[in-house]
């Protein structure tokens, strides 16, 4: 029994460690509600389109969804009236994300602005936040309602690289909000807990049973 | 009371610390899954709160049903508020998350409302008069607080569920106890149990009657067909039948369980065992005909189809013969040359193993395609090693065919039940849609639970250990990393 019980958890422990050891650009916050959006949101060339939208904190990077243009596309984050942090692409010879880095904001911007801005000298096709590729009538979410309109997707992602060790803190902040009253950020941390109670509680019934065999 | 107590000592403690696990487990599911973010837990809710709130059922008169779907106030506030979309996540804002709750606390809203419930009022109400319970004893409460209740009673029925499936594997393969344990903890660590018991959904309560279905047939052919087993077999029926219509699918397998049990029954038992299926019988069936009655009495105020397998909208033309067989065909087996093809993709493979494996929220995310894999390839060897154990058990086998054809029953009539409602839903009611989910089989856990079992015993007594001790140990990853990856999907 331990020599399988081992080589099993060799392999979970191994595949736990590569896989939250590796590291990439994180999501701090996004309005998106849909995967993919099926929704081409048009810019013109000269125009400008401002959207409220929470701004998170520790965002240093904006992420587009648009199909080929020339730029610039410029984003501008505006709380009560004023810019607090700005940034530009020049072009994208591609669909697909594009990544705009801005000015570091230190802390969350609830409801602000956010605007962007087409600077180019043709239209920008950008993707909405919450109409599904199949349309609304996939979404429970809308049964029965008239579709919102939709705004740009907005991604915005942490500053730098990072593992999943190191975001664990603020992914446990996330995990307690919009749950039971009780919930914190305490509560990933005892889920946890809970999980490793259970595997000892069965790893000791297997051994009880294996040894009464 | 006493004897209660006594055969509740009965039961193996291993049985109850597996139950016990299953039970935590969902506990942990619960806590990781946000609200409404379990299949249709919206309409569940919305079910179970109108009676709580006007203990009333959806079907009677003067509830307005027939008003256009619509949330009700409070839900609507938390739908919007969280914000729920079946692709989206629940907002990351911690400054609006205080004002959100705050206001959710302040309360006022109306509650009354069937809303989105009437999209669950096409099943019996048993569960959701359970869950009225754990609803009313948080009244005061949030509904965020309220609906964390109410999954905790999910939770339970998990463990009602590997307690029975524990149960089933001591009668199936009397001999061997430690592939009991290694069943019960597996099916215990089974990610999507965990995952929907962690949710607000009558799939719990009929996976617990389906458990203790398995466990009174195995029973019955064990011990032989007695009182306490007709009861627990038309008990198990009677629950099921009441919390979803889809246990009809089983009962094919149960009449001839039933019958098969009769006609082995030696003489001089014979008529003890008849009065024990006659008991059977009105056990499953009493409960049923009161709800028909009741549901069919109170039509006409609105719709009211819990009585029926599917939703009024469901049942339209038929269709044509031969599609609905080569549909149901094509769900489970190779599409042959002369069929026309029915799914853009490999049901077998996309619905039902991937469902098995781990497809979560609204069937909407899982493992990585080339997890699925590795996980078919840990089945086959388990597979492998289950078809060693019947080979070698086969001269005890010849003995027990009717008992074996009375699970191949249960297990290939709900398959098809399934797919019968499939194939209407995707002709009458929206033809780029498919039903078809993997936790639909899930009445059939304790038979996955025998797989393993079976697996432990034909790797023998030198080897079994090893391969329980593995397998169980693997079940806790798997387990572990479909939290992970739930975790990822909604908060990183």
């Amino acid at each position: 029994m331990r020599a399988g019980a081992a080589i099993a958890a060799t392999l979970v422990v191994a595949v736990l460690v590569i896989v939250l050891s590796s590291s990439g650009r994180r999501l701090a916050d996004t309005n998106a509600r849909v995967n993919v959006s099926g929704v081409q949101l048009r810019l013109l060339a000269g125009e400008r389109r401002c959207q409220t939208q929470d701004v998170p904190s520790g965002a240093g990077v904006v992420r587009l969804f648009a199909g080929p243009f020339v730029g610039p596309l410029e984003v501008t984050i505006v709380k009560d009236g004023r810019p607090v942090s700005s940034g530009r692409a020049a072009s994208a010879s591609a669909e697909g994300p594009v990544e705009i880095s801005l000015e570091p904001l230190e802390a969350e911007i609830p409801d602000a602005r956010v605007c962007i801005a087409n600077r180019g000298v043709a239209p920008i096709e950008l993707a909405g936040n919450q109409t599904p590729l199949g349309g609304s009538s996939i979404s429970p979410q809308f049964i029965g309602e008239r579709l919102p309109t939709d705004d740009v997707r907005a991604d915005f992602l942490r500053r730098g690289s990072e593992s999943w060790w190191s975001l664990a803190p603020v992914v446990a902040d996330r995990f307690g909000l919009r749950k039971a009253s009780f919930f914190g950020a305490w509560t990933m941390w005892a889920v946890f807990l809970l999980v490793g109670l259970t595997w000892i509680a069965g790893l000791l019934l297997l051994r009880r049973e294996a040894s009464s065999r | 009371m006493s004897e209660a107590r006594s055969r509740l000592a009965a039961v193996p403690r291993a049985a109850l610390v597996c139950g016990a696990i299953a039970v935590v487990n969902g506990v942990c599911w619960a806590a990781v899954t946000p609200i409404f973010w379990v299949p249709d837990e919206v309409s569940h809710v919305g079910y179970a709160q109108h009676i709580a709130e006007t203990g009333r059922l959806p079907s009677d008169p003067g509830d307005g049903v027939t008003e256009r779907p619509g949330p009700s106030e409070e839900q609507n506030f938390l739908r919007k508020g969280l914000p729920f979309s079946v692709e989206g996540r629940p907002s990351w804002s911690r400054a609006q998350d205080k004002q959100f709750k705050s206001d959710l606390e302040k309360g006022g809203f109306d509650r009354s409302r069937l809303g989105e419930g009437i999209a669950a009022g096409v099943h019996p109400p048993l569960y959701y008069l359970a869950e009225a319970v754990p609803y009313r004893l948080a009244q005061e409460r949030t509904l965020l607080d309220r609906v964390m209740a109410m999954r905790l009673l999910s939770t339970l029925l998990a463990g009602v569920t590997v307690l029975f499936t524990f149960l089933f594997l001591r009668e199936l393969l009397p001999r061997s106890p430690w592939a009991w344990t290694v069943g019960g903890l597996v099916t215990a660590f089974q990610p999507m149990l965990g995952f929907l018991a962690g949710g607000v959904t009558n799939d719990n309560l009929s996976f617990a009657a389906s458990a203790a279905l398995f466990y009174g047939i195995a029973r019955a052919f064990h011990r032989g067909l007695g009182f306490a087993e007709g009861a627990i077999i038309g008990g198990a029926v009677a629950t099921g039948m009441l919390t979803k219509a889809s246990t009809i699918g089983l009962l094919p397998g149960v009449a001839f369980a039933l019958a098969a049990l009769l006609w082995r029954t030696p003489t001089a038992a014979r008529r003890r065992a008849l009065l024990a299926a006659g008991v059977a019988v009105v056990a499953a069936g009493l409960p049923w005909l009161a709800w028909v009655t009741y549901s069919r009495l109170t039509v006409g105020a609105g719709p009211a189809p819990a009585a029926g397998l599917v939703s009024d909208s469901v049942n339209g033309d038929l269709g044509d013969l031969r599609e609905q067989v080569t549909y149901i065909w094509q769900a489970f087996l190779p599409r042959l040359p002369f069929m026309a093809d029915q799914f853009p993709y490999y049901p077998p493979w996309e619905v039902y193993f991937k469902g098995f494996i781990g497809r979560f929220g609204w069937f909407e995310y899982g493992f990585p395609d080339a997890w699925y894999r590795v996980a078919a390839a840990v089945l086959v060897p388990i597979v492998a090693l289950a078809g060693l154990a019947v080979a070698r058990a086969r001269r005890s086998l010849k003995g027990r065919w009717s008992e074996v054809l009375s699970y191949a029953l249960m297990a290939g009539s709900l398959a098809i039940a399934i797919e019968f409602v499939a194939y209407r839903y995707h002709e009458v009611v929206n033809q780029s849609a498919f039903f078809e989910q993997g936790r639909y089989l899930f009445p059939l856990l304790p038979l996955y639970a025998a797989l393993v079992a079976l697996a432990v015993k034909g790797a023998g007594r030198r080897w079994g250990p090893a391969v329980g001790g593995f397998l169980v140990v693997l079940a806790m990853g798997h387990s572990l990393f479909s939290q992970l990856i739930t975790i990822s999907r909604f908060y990183a």
